[in-house]
Parts: structure tokens; C-alpha cells; sequence
């Protein structure tokens, strides 16, 4: 049975739907073997199908390649920062326990397993955790008034942070806004 | 748990926005409207605090998810729409197929061609199209996303690709006419 072009065109999206019987697959063949004008319309449908498969592959995106988390366009508040680092230089405290102020800015390295965060208030910190290009490199942001809880790795009960192993700790400060 | 199981139970036990499981992969739906991270984790942002404030509208607990989509969707096609008119003075009407944007995120020519037609959709073949072949959702998912019947969800990816076909055609042979009256300059 031979088809006309309006049908053929249904066949077309069918079969790139993948949801073509057999039959009419060959019926399809056959149609576009006989018709430049519908053969035409088929091959840039292909090409457009192509340039999807394309575009989707290239916008896959990666959970650790980006390095910015938050819009520094909407700063609306002073978050400290608690930057994880390898530091060599840099004063190293090697008590079980080290205590973070997050109101405080200063610069040292934590190896302690366990950070605890001391507010001077009864305010509650959201630990954040941000990747770097460096594996050994993390950055945490403190938000303030936000309910407790961590994720990336951190363990945190919004007081404190369980430090991953192979990372050490150093305070830092940075605008940022919080995220409710 | 299914991802969309999980964040829909997030949804339901209130937790903050933040803690959504998936919410990366919202994130990865955004980005695939509105093409800069940047504005993806904003609208998602955006999308998850208004789900949060409006949970209780939802009465059907077993289409969390898709509401969700929908939402982040809506959202993206808002920041579009404020991004348009911000820099409506700057964008020229027809990019030069040789031209390599600084922001181009295709490593193909071709797939910038798509990509440049599928700005170019309605919202409805736009969310259709997008939802069908960058995430790959069968048509009843897109359904209820799009709040429509799965036979119409079909009805606008057809209509969308034969647009960006013809969009697509239009300015290969706009190109084609521009290089010939070149030639002959």
C-alpha cells in the first residue's frame, strides 16, 4: 500500500520516536525512494535529531567542575567561610576538637577530626560544602539562620563539621547569601 | 528510593530546599533551558523555595515530582524572559553561522544550529522538545509535566522539530545568499 506525503511525514517522527512497525517502515522506505521533496524533509529531520543527541552529550554537566555555587550579585549577607585545606606554613592545631568561630575571621590550619563551630549566640550555622580544581582543596560556607544539616561530605549537625580525612581547616570570610 | 521518590518525600516532610535529593538533577533540567549554571541553580533556587512555600497545594502526593519539573521550568522561562529584556538592545536578529560565541557550549556547529532554533520555540514545543531529547522522558512523564495529554506532548515535539528544521534551513540558505552576494561584491 503506497502512501502520501501527508502520512509519510507522520512516519518520519514515528520512526525517529522509534515507535515504527516494521511494516510501515518499509512502507516509508519505499515512499522516500520515490520522493525527493519527503526524502529531503527526512534527512534534515535526521540532522536535527543528530544535533539533539549532540547537544545533549555536551550539556551533561558535571557535579565537580564548577567552582561557583552561589551569586555573588545577590550578596545580602557575611557568611564566614571555612576553607579546608592542605596548608604547609601555615599554624597547625592537633587537638582532638578545634573550635571555629564563624564571627571571627583568622587563618589557620585545623586537622583536628572534629570542628566545632561557637557562634557567641544561639544562631545556627548550614555548612555548605564547595569543591575546588583541587581534590585536597574544600571550601565551606557557614549560613547563618538556617536550619542544621550539611551535604558534600560534611557531617555536620550545623555546630560543628566531622573534617574529611586527607583535608585540613582554614578559616576564611566571604559575602555570600544564604539559601533557605 | 527512585531520586523523584525521595525528593518528593523531602518535599512532603518540609525539608529546606537545600537538602532536596535531587535536586542536582533539577539542576541538570534547568541548565538545558536557560544554558549558564549560573541561572540554572537560580531558578532552581527559586523553584524549590516556592515548592516549599506552596506544598500544600499539591493534593496528588504521587505526582510530586512532576510538579516540581514544572515549577523549575516555569522558572527558567522567567528568567529567560528577564534576561531577553535585558539585553533586548544588544542582541542582533540573526547570528552569522561562523560566528563562535565565547559562550558556546556545543563543541559542534551543528549542535549550536539546535541549539540557536530551540531558543527560538514557543514555550510549549520549547519544555516539549527539551523534555523529550536532552532528558529523554517518554511521553506520558512529559505529560504531566506539561499538565497535557501524552498525544498532545507529541503533537508539539513534532511541531517543534519541524520548526527547527525549518528555521534551521531558512538560515542555511539566508548564509548561502549572504556569501553569494559577497562573491559577486
Amino acid at each position: 500500500m503506497n502512501v502520501n506525503c501527508e502520512r509519510a511525514c507522520d512516519m518520519m517522527h514515528d520512526r525517529l520516536d522509534g515507535i515504527l512497525s516494521d511494516a510501515d517502515d518499509t512502507r516509508l522506505d519505499a515512499h522516500l525512494s520515490s520522493c525527493p521533496a519527503c526524502d529531503t524533509a527526512f534527512a534534515q529531520l535526521m540532522d536535527v535529531d543528530a544535533g539533539l543527541c549532540e547537544l545533549r552529550t555536551a550539556t551533561v554537566l558535571s557535579e565537580v567542575s564548577h567552582r561557583r555555587h552561589f551569586p555573588l550579585r545577590r550578596v545580602s549577607r557575611i557568611a564566614a567561610g571555612v576553607v579546608l585545606a592542605v596548608g604547609v606554613g601555615l599554624a597547625v592545631r592537633t587537638a582532638m576538637v578545634s573550635r571555629v568561630d564563624p564571627t571571627e575571621l583568622h587563618s589557620a590550619v585545623h586537622t583536628a577530626p572534629r570542628i566545632e563551630l561557637t557562634a557567641g549566640s544561639a544562631e545556627r550555622y548550614l555548612p555548605i560544602v564547595e569543591r575546588t580544581d583541587r581534590p585536597d582543596v574544600h571550601i565551606v560556607w557557614l549560613h547563618r539562620m538556617l536550619p542544621a544539616g550539611g551535604k558534600d561530605g560534611s557531617a555536620g549537625d550545623g555546630a560543628s563539621l566531622q573534617r574529611p580525612a586527607g583535608v585540613t581547616l582554614e578559616v576564611g570570610a566571604r559575602e555570600t547569601t544564604p539559601r533557605v | 528510593m527512585v531520586i523523584e521518590e525521595r525528593a518528593g518525600q523531602d518535599l512532603a516532610e518540609s525539608k529546606p530546599p537545600t537538602e532536596y535529593a535531587g535536586r542536582n538533577r533539577l539542576v541538570q533540567l534547568a541548565y538545558r533551558f536557560v544554558w549558564d549554571r549560573a541561572d540554572a541553580e537560580d531558578a532552581v533556587q527559586n523553584a524549590l523555595t516556592l515548592a516549599h512555600q506552596k506544598r500544600s497545594d499539591l493534593r496528588d502526593e504521587s505526582k510530586r515530582w512532576s510538579w516540581l519539573c514544572r515549577i523549575v521550568v516555569r522558572q527558567c522561562f522567567l528568567l529567560r524572559r528577564v534576561e531577553q529584556r535585558r539585553t533586548q538592545r544588544e542582541r542582533s536578529s540573526l547570528p552569522a553561522i561562523s560566528d563562535r560565541r565565547a559562550d558556546s557550549i556545543a563543541s559542534s556547529e551543528r549542535a549550536e544550529l539546535v541549539r540557536w532554533a530551540m531558543d527560538r520555540l514557543p514555550p510549549q514545543q520549547r519544555t516539549a522538545i527539551t523534555l523529550r531529547h536532552l532528558e529523554e522522558m517518554p511521553y506520558d512523564r512529559i505529560a504531566a509535566i506539561m499538565e497535557i495529554s501524552p498525544s498532545t506532548a507529541r503533537v508539539h515535539v513534532r511541531a517543534a522539530r519541524e520548526a527547527m528544521r525549518s528555521a534551521i534551513m531558512g538560515r542555511d540558505r539566508d548564509y548561502q545568499l549572504t556569501a553569494r552576494q559577497r562573491g559577486g561584491e
